[in-house]
Parts: structure tokens; sequence; C-alpha cells
């Protein structure tokens, strides 16, 4: 009997709290700032992107060209100790300046062996209208690649933790090998324990 | 909304920003803007009176007329209380005349 009290009210907290708990999926906004860690995220991953977008596609190189400048994708190094997919980053400038109009990008190293494949699965099986097939050697070359590099810096003591990332990008001239535009993003992160 | 002429213009911030959620801290005092090959630029400069929450702003770019071309994403604001933040953002095209600057703080 005296437990009785107490098991009401144990029953009600059990109750409340299966009433009250936030279990679900819901969607979040892929745009907004995200604070969650300190680690590379999509904050930074937008902010580079745009940054570098943007800036590449001011210069003179890219705005004043009479038609549009064709570039390659090469590699952004991550110099850091942190897993960044820098393709990622490229990926998201690429598509940036692509809407513009103002730069066409030719296939990467990475892309070559699917742009090839494709190729000769046309000009080789077979199977298509001689009309309809694309030929062997009509590639067009970049004039330009894109690269760069990612570093870090990390500190910590043991209440902060600082990272600073410092975001490198270049347009290289393939034929004279002279870097036409170049441009760098710093993020600082800092964490309070 | 301030029409760009010339090579360089002081819009009224009022018409060309917004401010939403705690922002009281964070004062926007200047923008100016510019045009480089043929590319908007912007400088927004914001006075940070010792902001608690954490800022963020973006950039909404829109052709002649003001139809969105280019609703760029949340960036953070560096926390630099007592000081004057410069921000630049840059147009995707040249089709991008007008802008809108908006501060926000983050959920």
């Amino acid at each position: 009997m005296k437990n009785i009290p107490l098991i009401i009210t144990s029953l009600l907290i059990f109750i409340l709290t299966g009433c009250s708990s936030s279990k679900g999926v819901s969607y979040g906004d892929p745009q907004k700032v995200e604070t969650l860690t300190i680690e590379f995220g999509s904050t930074d991953l937008n902010t580079v992107a745009e940054t570098m977008a943007f800036s590449l596609g001011q210069s003179s190189v890219i705005a004043n060209a009479p038609t549009p400048q064709i570039v390659t994708l090469a590699e952004i190094k991550n110099k850091t100790r942190e897993y960044i997919d820098t393709r990622a980053i490229t990926a998201k400038i690429r598509t940036a300046l692509t809407k513009t109009g103002r730069v066409k990008f030719a296939v990467s190293i990475d892309e070559m062996s699917s742009q090839t494949d494709e190729l000769e699965r046309q000009n080789q099986s077979g199977l298509y209208s001689e009309s309809s097939v694309n030929q062997l050697g009509g590639m067009e070359a970049a004039k330009f690649r894109l690269e760069g590099s990612v570093t870090s810096i990390v500190k910590q003591t043991k209440d902060v933790k600082d990272v600073y990332y410092l975001f490198n990008l270049t347009l290289v001239d393939n034929q004279t090998g002279l870097v036409e535009w170049a441009d760098e993003k710093e993020i600082r992160k800092v964490e309070n324990r | 909304m301030s029409v760009i002429i010339g090579c360089s213009s002081t819009p009224s911030i009022e018409d060309v920003s917004t401010k939403s959620g705690s922002t009281d801290d964070l004062e926007i005092r200047e923008i100016r803007t510019t045009v480089k090959n043929n590319i908007l630029v912007v400088q927004v400069s914001i006075f940070d009176d010792g902001q608690k929450d954490l800022g963020s702003y973006r950039f909404d770019w829109m052709n002649e007329q003001e139809v969105s071309l280019h609703l760029e994403a949340w960036k953070p604001l560096p926390s630099t209380p007592g000081e004057i933040i410069k921000l630049q953002g840059i147009a995707p095209s040249p089709e991008a005349t007008k802008f809108r600057f908006d501060l926000s703080s983050v959920d």
C-alpha cells in the first residue's frame, strides 16, 4: 500500500516521457550554418566553393574572354590530417562556374576513363549508325587547369581547440605554365570545451 | 533596391539588406558597390557590438527585374566584438546587377 503512490508516480513519469519523445526524421536546410563539430563541414564546403568560384569568375582571364574558356579540374591536395573530400569542393566550383556560362569544363584525368570507354563503345562495338557515332580524335583540350591545396593548423589546450584552414586555388595555363589566377580562403574554427 | 551606375556607389542599407533572428548587436554600417570586369562586387561593413549568438550572412544575387539568379549558402560571421567586419560578395555573372544582403543569427 505504501508503495502505491510511488508506483503511480513512476507510471506517470514513464507515460509522459513516452508522449513527449521527439524521435523521428526531419529535414534541415542544407544551406544553413552548421556548428555541430569543429571538423570540416558542409558550411565550410559551401563557403570555400562559392568564394573561389565567384572570385575566378570575375578574373579578367575568364570575364573578359570573348568565348567561354575551357578548363579542366586537376587535384586539390589535402595536406591536413583530416579527411576532406576535395573532389566535392571542385565539383561545387565546377557547377557554379558552368552555370555562369563563361566556363566550359573538359573531362578531368579521373573522368577520362569513362570518356574513352564511351568512345570505344561507340566506335568499336558496331552497334551504332555511322552518322551518329562520335569520332575519335574530336575531344577539345583544356586551355587551363584548376588545382590547389588545403592545409590546416591545429592547436589545442585543455579548454580550447583552434583549427585554421587555408585553401589555395590556382588557374594555370596548360601551354605556357603561367598562373593566370590565384586566390585563397581562410577559415578559423574555435571549439570551447 | 539600388541600381548600380558607374564604377562605384553607396546604396541605401535599408533597401538592400535584411536582418533576422538575434542580430541586435550587429550593425550594418556601410554597403559599397563597384563593378570589376563587368561583375558586381559588394563590400559590407558590419560593426560587432559584442554579439553573443553566432551570426551568419548571405547574398542573394538578382537580375535587373529582381529575379533571383543565385541565392548563396549562409556563411558564418567571424566573432570580432568591438570591431568592424568587412565582407565581400562577388556576383556570379554580369547578369546579376542587383543584390540583397541577409544577416541572421545561427539557430
